[in-house]
């Protein structure tokens, strides 16, 4: 245990200047992970030319501030509003609202900002003590293995809420098929752009969860006018979580840190995917399944730990081997490389005082949030209290920047208009919102590893059976459709009765 | 009489006015050029390699008042750098806006059928070049390019290279190798430089493609080895590793960054642009920033750059052509 190494960086993160922007960097993460539409990976891309003039380790404390503290500030509109605020909060969307509809939205924030310590403090952990040899094999993945995950993710995070099996397929195909729009990887090629220029580099995540969740809420909302919101009083004791919804939290907290940080060292939307699977995880795995999606404490606790861990797990390879899997790990490299140093697996050896100041300050922080998110249940909570008519045009106004916000264009705004009506258009059908993100989210993956493995099989299929992970993964990914098969007729067989649309996929 | 004289005044004021007017517009170096802020357009975010050269000239330009107006980086990201040039290319006589111009200016023309090209612009100056290397995780049986070409010859796409888009310049030099030894690799395109990186280090293709700036790190580290670099002398930035000429390929190819203007600017701001950059090459900060960019200086003033961008031009259209990205 590098205890003399970790002190020396508690000594460099305690200096004024360090704590200010560990401050300043995780307030600013929350702010940005409160409001909907404005991310991370924004904030930091801003804060990116600041840095220039502060030294590394200032500028690295920030940066990481502002990543892990969005992941803080995400829940809290998904809880109260059914609004995800970034991302990675969409799935605390499912349980947190429906507590908050029972007045519980202060336990939901919470046992959210716990979680979101619990994991935070554990990873940084194991991102101390683990992070050179978790990247070194988490380089042995390749595009074999991120296929097979890819398409393991499709089929088993599809039906996340449970919702008709056939329904949620098609939206997931959908979002399928909408990750396609954009440059082709391999020659550039520009597909389903029809020559308009925005439409050639693809269509954002962002724009479309904003819409589908958020704006659609908006309508929801105004359709529904004034009855909305009925508030009851709001006791001091309501605010904090019942000895019980604690105790029920502790394993889905547990679990979800020892999902999310793993998974943090994976390429592509790890916080995001993160969440899906713990909540996937906590369904499986609670006594009462059928509590999820109408306020079971475990779905939110997860989830939202889980996107913590994984924000975390994310800075390994950043660490570990100098390179970077997420956008917002990119950002950080590049802020090393302005001030010379360039990222290496040499990193930790050759400047140890930027990494353990930037671990001590990731402890810090993670505290300083606590203490920021906690105390403040109370202040987020009386906001549904503000009248719909004040407050959807409000969260409107913010969607609507946070889209520009992405690329500097209007045509995201028109993403985020469109997707919004699809989505009211999708709750008043019934069909699904989630598996169209879940499909928006791993196309890229799944369509470019499953090209690149292609292409280095070169036409033979047994390219994959030479690679022992890829194949494990592959054989679960079988058995899980064939469990989900025979269980259903399984049931079927059970209960004499004809398979219906609504029959739920294990 | 009164009234004559009240006409002749007035037309004397109007012919006053109107040569006041006349003189201000004639020439921009007429008044002080540049007097108002110029925008200096890119089309990638924060953090990239692209927005940092535009940044760092654009801070030095102005902290050693080189330039006395002030600077701005403007963001137009999209359609691989379409949107950008039609951005600059709409801004045609305009003399307060800068683009940054690289291989994408000339390759996303022909790739995507646009009809705005690199003619439509008033080059000014190429800044820097960017190198290329080949390189083989460390313990790989693989030593040297000669090795490369070996187990490449041995059968047709039988070693895997790393690389981006096909048309990226990691592309360009995988094919230029082909071309040279009579070989075939089997090319995995990734979304990033950094993923193909990542893919060699853990084995998953033999050799990628890339620049120096993606492997140094590694290099230091021991965890990779750099078989060559397509250069016509060794890089700075990578002590030891010997040139691809110098191991019987003759392979030579950079990637260039330069500024261009909108079409149709007045001769002087040209003249102007042409001395700030020129006093900027020369400039020690600069100097310094070509360090951590890990670039090259490569400056062609005016005069040459234009001849460059064409001759570049036929280049990547064969190049690009003979590797079937376009027709």
């Amino acid at each position: 245990m590098p205890i003399s190494e970790l002190m020396a960086g508690f000594a460099s993160a305690l200096t004024p200047a360090n704590l200010l922007a560990c401050f300043l960097g995780a307030f600013l993460g929350t702010v940005t992970g409160v409001l909907p539409g404005i991310g991370p990976a924004a904030a930091m891309s801003l804060l990116l030319p600041v840095t220039f003039g502060l030294p590394p380790a200032t500028s690295l404390i920030m940066l990481a501030g502002i990543f892990y503290g969005a992941m803080y500030g995400g829940s809290t509109t998904s809880i109260l509003l059914n609004m995800p605020g970034e991302t990675a909060s969409m799935v605390t969307c499912f349980d947190g609202y429906q507590m908050a509809k029972k007045g519980r939205a202060g336990a939901a924030l919470a046992v959210s900002a716990i979680g979101s310590w619990v994991a935070g403090t554990a990873s940084i952990v194991g991102l101390m003590l683990f992070a050179p040899t978790l990247a070194k094999a988490a380089l042995v993945l390749g595009p074999a293995e991120y296929f097979g995950l890819a398409l393991l993710g499709v089929l088993v995070l599809n039906n996340l809420t449970g919702d008709s099996f056939l329904k949620a397929t098609a939206m997931l195909l959908i979002g399928l098929m909408i990750s396609t729009v954009g440059p082709d990887i391999i020659s550039g090629a520009s597909r389903f752009s029809f020559g308009n220029q925005d439409l050639m580099d693809g269509i954002d995540v962002i724009p479309v969860l904003m819409g589908l969740f958020g704006l659609s809420e908006v309508f929801v909302g105004i359709k529904e006018k004034a009855a909305a919101a009925e508030v009851c009083k709001v006791k001091f004791r309501d605010l904090y979580p019942t000895r019980a919804e604690v105790s029920r939290s502790i394993w889905p907290i547990l679990r979800g840190t020892a999902i999310g940080f793993p998974i943090g060292l994976l390429p592509g939307p790890a916080h995001i995917l993160s969440t899906f699977i713990s909540y996937r995880i906590e369904k499986g795995a609670s006594s009462h399944p059928e509590e999820f999606g109408h306020g079971a404490i475990e779905g939110v606790a997860g989830p939202e730990s889980a996107n913590n861990a994984a924000s975390t797990g994310a800075m390994v390879p950043l660490f570990a081997l100098g390179l970077p899997f997420t956008v917002q790990a990119a950002i950080m490299i590049s802020a090393l490389r302005t001030h010379g140093i360039n990222p290496s697996p040499l990193l930790i050896s050759q400047h140890p005082e930027i990494f353990w100041a930037v671990i001590a300050s990731m402890y810090m922080g993670n505290v300083m949030l606590l203490i920021l998110n906690l105390p403040l249940v109370g202040v987020f909570a009386s906001l549904i209290k503000t009248p719909p008519p004040v407050l959807l045009p409000v969260i409107t106004v913010i969607m609507v920047i946070g889209s520009y916000s992405l690329n500097g264009s209007v045509f995201d705004v028109w993403m985020l208009l469109l997707f919004g009506m699809v989505g009211y258009a999708m709750k008043w059908v019934g069909y699904p919102s989630v598996p169209l993100i879940i499909g928006l989210v791993l196309g890229p993956l799944f369509e470019e590893s499953m090209m690149q493995s292609l292409v280095l099989a070169r036409g033979d299929l047994s390219f994959f059976l030479h690679r022992p992970i890829a194949t494990g993964i592959f054989t679960l990914t079988l058995l899980v459709v064939l469990w989900g098969l025979v269980g259903r007729s399984a049931r079927k067989a059970v209960r004499g009765l004809s398979v219906e649309d609504g029959a739920e996929m294990v | 009489m009164k009234r004559r004289s009240v006409a002749l005044g007035t037309c004397m004021l109007a012919l006053a006015l109107a040569g006041a007017l006349l003189a201000g517009c004639s020439s921009v170096g007429g008044q002080s050029y540049p007097s108002k802020p110029i925008e200096f357009v890119v089309h990638t975010n924060p953090g990239d390699a692209i927005y940092t050269f535009a940044d760092n000239a654009s801070r030095i330009l102005t902290s050693k008042k080189i330039v006395t107006q002030p600077m701005n980086i403007v963001v137009k990201s999209g359609g691989s750098s379409a949107t950008a040039y039609s951005y600059v290319a709409g801004k045609k006589v305009d003399p307060y806006y800068l683009l940054s111009i690289q291989p994408s200016a000339l390759t996303t023309p022909m790739t995507q059928n646009l009809e705005i090209t690199y003619k439509q612009f008033t080059p000014i100056a190429n800044m820097i070049g960017e190198e290329n290397v080949i390189a083989v995780k460390a313990d790989s049986p693989i030593k040297s390019m000669k090795d490369l070409v070996a187990a490449a010859k041995k059968e047709d796409k039988s070693v895997s290279m790393g690389g981006t888009t096909l048309g990226a310049a990691d592309s360009i030099v995988t094919y230029m190798i082909e071309k040279e030894a009579g070989v075939k690799f089997n090319f995995v395109s990734f979304k990033s430089a950094g993923e193909s990186v990542v893919a060699v280090l853990g084995g998953n293709v033999d050799a990628v493609s890339c620049n120096p700036s993606e492997i140094v790190g590694q290099m230091q580290a021991g965890t990779a080895r750099v078989l060559g670099v397509a250069s016509e002398k060794q890089s700075a930035f990578l002590p030891n590793v010997p040139t691809m000429k110098e191991q019987g390929l003759n392979i030579v190819f950079s990637s260039f960054r330069g500024v261009v203007m909108a079409g149709d600017v007045p001769a002087d701001a040209v003249k102007f642009w042409q001395n700030a950059f020129a006093k900027l090459r020369d400039d020690s900060e600069w100097k310094d920033t070509l360090k951590t960019s890990t670039s090259i200086d490569q400056y062609l003033d005016t005069a040459s750059f234009k001849p460059y961008l064409e001759e570049r031009e036929k280049f990547y259209r064969q190049v690009l052509t003979d590797m079937g990205v376009i027709k």
